[in-house]
């Protein structure tokens, strides 16, 4: 069952003249801890904030647990945790006040979040205005997690925190997945998204380039020094992140199957070619360095 | 929701509070010296040279007696009816889009509540707030009465008076702010409106005609010619456009609040 869908979902922004997402699709499975990520501007937070109903879609739809993101918004924030990138709460109130607040909103038991607070050593009777960076981002991750929601979206949730605090925060969001959760979080730490989440979407001016499979990244990246005509080659083969350099061409291409290329390799004049299985980071660099450099 | 938001702005208008008494209590330090001053001499002299838009507008048609508290006490309740509608109209044109600037409504709205809920509490928390507020002025003028051993006769219709053209600022400040695009422009946006129409409520008078512009003039629904001497009273047909007005402006916000696009960093 798909927690999350989105159908050719569209933001833009000045009337038109300025790109958000265009044209976005991809489905979150229940259950999953899924990885959305991007270079800076990609249309990772616009995403979410149509998500949330923050923004309102140009077009396309947004669904939770089935429902319009747009017209159902309150039903489904019921069983939300939302986590924003930037985490701004009110200055003069104290930790405790917040979420005793947040319960309060939620119809939550109040002091729900006491264990949450006590495992990530959080002081309840701090103002929020005297938190340091990383004890604010603890603050909006036990806002999120703290009424055991459904689905947790969260918007580069460990930036600003400790390696220590990050492996605790991995330890309850496993936990939360195993009670049943689905998590939805975008990052820029890619070692992280690929030792935790099961799928990813790469996002890139505002459509998702990619979506593999994490646990079997079907991905190869190649290296190849030749005198041939490559146009019709990457005409035939669905390849992403081209950089070229004089003679030496590098790309990625998507899916396993690498006999078609080969078989087309074999009818050019090739002098070296090397072909490597990258990890996530490598992926994401190579694609987002391609599009730098095609800029 | 609305507790939370009273807490918030009772913080913010303690110091507008203590202003408030602070203010009454020199008005009522300063009035023996009224019987020494001659301002009534010297307005018995000058009043002549005063066009009459200006006797009107100052509440001086009825010729005021300012060595009687009661008579004196109307001038310090001009300048709080003054005080505190800039302050509603800077609380309405600031209640929507300060949170937005601040990133803060992002925490609002990740809960299970619809914007027009969110708009409505703030409402409630800035309309509560503006009434304690005038309460707060009633209260310690009254004890001013009592010290001064004067009857409050007109206090409390004059207390209620006011009220409405405050909660009318406040809601148009409101729809201000659910246009506006950064909170940086509502201060200036709260007294261009408040210092419009209150120029909206002097013009008829000042030009002799167009009676129908103080309509739109909050104050002037309450601000009689005679103020002066018997105090704030509502002039019930403006009051009944304004009530109006102001449920459909309101109205009005709520919708727009709802269908806006939010301009988060």
């Amino acid at each position: 069952m798909s927690i999350i869908e989105v159908n050719n979902l569209t933001k833009l922004y000045s009337g038109g003249k300025v790109r958000g997402i265009e044209n976005m699709n991809f489905t979150v499975d229940e259950g999953e801890l899924f990885g959305f990520i991007g270079p800076n501007g990609a249309g990772k937070s616009t995403t979410i904030r149509i998500l949330m109903n923050i923004l309102k879609p140009t077009s396309g739809t947004a669904r939770i647990f089935d429902l319009d993101c747009k017209t159902h918004s309150r039903i489904i924030k019921r069983d939300v945790g939302y986590m924003p990138s930037e985490v701004r709460f009110y200055p003069g109130a104290s930790v405790k006040e917040l979420l005793n607040y947040a319960c309060r909103l939620r119809g939550s038991a109040k002091g729900c979040w006491r264990e949450l607070a006590d495992d990530f050593h959080l002081d309840a009777q701090k103002k929020f205005g005297e938190l340091s960076i990383g004890n604010r981002r603890k603050l909006s991750i036990i806002n999120a997690m703290m009424h055991k929601p459904r689905l947790l979206i969260l918007d580069e949730p460990t930036g600003g925190l400790d390696p220590l605090m990050q492996e605790k925060f991995f330890e309850k969001l496993l936990e939360c997945r195993k009670n049943g959760a689905t998590v939805f979080f975008s990052s820029h730490n890619l070692n992280e998204v690929q030792k935790y989440c099961s799928r990813v979407a790469l996002v890139k001016n505002g459509h998702i380039e990619m979506m593999p499979d994490l646990a079997n990244l079907p991905m190869h990246s190649i290296e190849l020094t030749t005198s041939s005509d490559t146009g019709q080659l990457f005409d035939k083969i669905r390849a992403v992140g081209i950089h070229k350099s004089g003679s030496s061409i590098r790309f990625m291409l998507p899916g396993v199957d690498l006999s078609t290329l080969l078989s087309l390799l074999a009818g050019m004049n090739i002098s070296d070619v090397v072909i490597t299985k990258p990890s996530l980071e490598q992926v994401f660099h190579k694609i987002y360095q391609g599009e730098e450099k095609s800029k | 929701m609305i507790l939370f938001e009273l807490k918030l702005l009772s913080r913010r208008l303690f110091s507008m509070a203590i202003t408030l008494v602070v203010t009454i209590l020199i008005f009522v330090g300063i009035f023996p010296f009224m019987d020494e001053s001659g301002l009534l001499v010297l307005l018995s002299e000058k009043l002549d040279l005063v066009p009459n838009f200006l006797i009107r507008m100052l509440g001086l048609a009825e010729f005021p007696d300012f060595t009687r508290f009661p008579h004196y006490f109307n001038l310090c309740m001009f300048y709080m009816l003054i005080k505190l509608s800039t302050v509603s109209s800077l609380m309405g044109c600031d209640s929507l889009i300060s949170e937005e600037t601040d990133g803060t409504i992002e925490f609002l709205y990740a809960m299970p509540h619809s914007r027009a809920y969110i708009a409505f509490s703030k409402f409630v928390s800035c309309a509560i707030t503006i009434v304690a507020l005038n309460v707060l002025c009633g209260l310690v003028s009254y004890l001013a009465f009592l010290y001064m051993g004067e009857e409050p006769t007109f206090l409390p219709r004059s207390i209620a008076s006011v009220i409405l053209p405050q909660l009318c600022y406040l809601i148009t400040g409101m729809l201000i702010s659910s246009l506006l695009r950064s909170s940086q422009s509502a201060s200036t946006s709260s007294m261009s409106l408040f210092f419009f129409t209150f120029m909206l409520g002097v013009l008829p008078s000042m030009i002799g005609k167009w009676n129908k512009l103080e309509y739109l003039s909050p104050t002037t629904a309450v601000i009689r010619y005679d103020f002066m001497t018997v105090g704030f009273r509502p002039y019930w047909p403006q009051v009944n456009f304004l009530l109006v007005y102001s449920i459909i402006a309101l109205i009005t916000t709520i919708v727009i609040y709802s269908k806006k696009d939010m301009k988060l960093q």
